[in-house]
């Protein structure tokens, strides 16, 4: 899946060409609800008070904008890979530094938490992140 | 007199399962905003004279039901399941970051419901005694955010970075407030606070479309993610949330809860802002650190939320709180059935007890039907969202979101105004480390600190 287009947005990949037209139907279809709701209501709901026609213009510009994600979720498959079986500890070691944590505080600090949520870390797979048990070296950090 | 109690329930349970159907639904739209959904049905079965321990339990029923769902997309997603639940986002991105999205959700969840069971006793409670000393505590809150701005500047990444761009930031926001007054007539909140909250999303497009920096975000394969196995922590349909919680979550979530029943009169939002920094500086360890903040924050947001409706409700029958004036506004004032001037509203029409025993049957329909359904289905629906909800389509939605909100409140000035605060506020956030949590409470204070420092009203 190599492609030139790629670039990282809010911690997440997506296609950049791809990106610009989802920003473009999420601007066009939800503004495009709006207009038409507040018209549509104030052409048949005149006695509606204006901020109560407002308010329901919103509720259908927000139907438009949920219209927006299904249309680009239909045009724009996602750009990442999940993983639910196997612990990818190169993955989350990157994870771990782009959020600038740092390692060996976290594997101090882990030690003054209670066995209680150690277990709950451990069936979560995570406590041996934290606490520097993986093989570093094959993560290549 | 006993039949009359037995239809008041009926009416009361009936109403609450009602709101808890059609809220839990609608919580699950991410964006909608309480003011534009739960207030215009309210106003609907009051004009419809619904009686008043029925309008009651269907308004705290809607309102909790819609803080647990929409808790999903906040959580699962990254989008905001509305304006309450911006403070949230950080913490909740990098824990779904570390594969445990749906952990996170339960924390918030079970923090969430809790809090509604604390609040609602301890805000009739302190309805009475807190009256006199409303105006006290509106009076200090400026100077409280402040103070509390100057701290979590300090703790944060940027450290002097954050203090030195402080003032700086006051101006900004308090200039393009300025702006709008120029433009509108009135000042503006939604536009400067989604722009805050979108501010990394536009710091990673600047940096994108300039020659100079895109290297640092062009990828050349797609992010693997990876999402923790599903722990269950509970046997059956219906969770317990005492047991999803850890001892020390539960206690802060207890303590916020109790304490934020109290500050009725601050902002929920700036109230949820302020509990994730004390949280997250107190508690050790990433993990813990993250989900009790979550847990903490969302009880937080419940607490101020059931709080600022019932306090002014019961103690005065008239709209003093920033949730009393939006969503909650058709209990105090719904003519021709219900009045502040004089006060004819459920103040009037139900004593201390009746709100107790109707709220808490509004909490607990929410609890028995929205609660299990969220917990339930959390993890099954982080698998969907990451198989068939690519980020394209997820911006899509935000792009759409801030552009009709803005719009709906200030036009394209709004839209202007979201842009230019979420270009700045990204920028400093993403590369000086001044991250949202102080850019709010900054803004929080700026209108205080402009008035004391420099006397611009």
């Amino acid at each position: 899946m190599q492609n030139e287009n790629y670039g990282e947005i809010w911690g997440d990949t997506v296609d950049l060409r791809h990106l610009l037209m989802a920003m473009l139907i999420g601007i066009v279809v939800s503004l495009t609800c709006y207009f038409i709701g507040l018209k549509y209501i104030v052409a048949n709901y005149s006695h509606l008070a204006k901020n109560l026609s407002d308010a329901y213009a919103l509720l259908i510009g927000i139907v438009g904008c949920l219209l927006s994600a299904v249309i680009s979720a239909k045009l724009f498959k996602p750009k990442r890979i999940l993983n639910e079986e196997k612990f990818s500890t190169e993955q989350l070691y990157k994870v771990l530094e782009e959020l600038n944590i740092d390692q060996n505080q976290e594997a101090e600090e882990l030690k003054t938490v209670s066995p209680q949520v150690v277990a709950e870390m451990k069936s979560l797979q995570l406590y041996d992140l934290f606490a520097g048990k993986t093989d570093k070296t094959k993560a290549g950090v | 007199m006993e039949g009359l109690l037995f239809n008041d329930l009926l009416w009361a349970i009936g109403a609450a399962i009602a709101a808890g159907v059609i809220f839990t639904g609608i919580g699950l739209i991410s964006g909608t905003d309480e003011t534009s959904t739960i207030a215009p049905l309210t106003l609907l079965i009051v004009l419809l004279g619904f009686p008043a321990p029925a309008i009651f339990s269907w308004f705290i029923s809607a309102a909790v039901s819609k803080h647990m769902t929409h808790s999903i997309p906040t959580a699962l997603m990254g989008v905001p399941g509305d304006t309450m639940a911006v403070p949230l986002l950080e913490n909740a991105s990098i824990l779904r970051r570390l594969g445990v999205p749906h952990i996170a959700l339960r924390k918030m969840l079970s923090g969430g419901i809790i809090s509604a069971f604390v609040a609602v006793p301890v805000s009739v409670g302190f309805a009475s005694l807190l009256a006199p000393y409303a105006e006290f505590v509106k009076s200090w809150a400026p100077i409280i955010f402040a103070i509390a701005a100057i701290v979590i500047a300090y703790t944060s990444r940027g450290k002097w970075a954050s203090i030195f761009v402080l003032i700086p930031f006051a101006f900004f926001i308090q200039g393009v407030n300025k702006m709008a007054i120029a433009g509108l007539g009135h000042g503006i909140f939604i536009s400067i606070f989604l722009g805050i909250a979108i501010g990394p999303m536009f710091a990673d497009i600047v940096t994108l479309l300039s020659p100079l920096s895109r290297q640092h975000l062009l990828r050349k394969e797609p992010r693997e993610f990876w999402l923790a196995p599903d722990l269950k922590m509970w046997n059956g349909y219906l969770p317990n949330p005492f047991k999803i919680l850890s001892r020390v979550q539960l206690k802060y979530v207890l303590s916020a809860s109790f304490i934020s029943s109290l500050t009725f009169t601050f902002s929920p939002v700036g109230m949820t802002v302020m509990c994730g920094e004390i949280v997250c500086s107190k508690v050790k360890s990433l993990y813990k650190r993250l989900t009790t903040a979550l847990a903490a924050q969302e009880s937080v947001t419940e607490a101020t939320y059931i709080a600022e409706t019932i306090i002014p409700l019961v103690a005065f029958g008239i709209p003093l709180s920033p949730v009393a004036l939006g969503p909650a506004f058709p209990l105090f004032n719904a003519p021709p059935v219900f009045t502040t001037v004089p006060v004819h509203n459920l103040h009037t029409m139900l004593e201390p007890y009746q709100f107790l025993l109707y709220g808490l049957i509004g909490v607990l329909v929410a609890f028995l039907m929205s609660y299990p359904f969220a917990m339930n289905y959390a993890r099954r629906a982080s698998v969907w969202v990451m198989r068939v909800v690519s980020q394209e389509a997820i911006i899509s939605m935000f792009t759409g979101l801030i552009i009709v909100l803005s719009y709906y409140e200030a036009g394209a000035i709004g839209i202007g105004i979201a842009i230019t605060v979420a270009v700045f506020g990204g920028i400093i956030n993403k590369y000086f480390g001044v991250h949202t949590g102080v850019q709010y409470m900054t803004y929080y204070a700026s209108s205080w600190l402009m008035l004391t420092l420099f006397g611009i009203k």
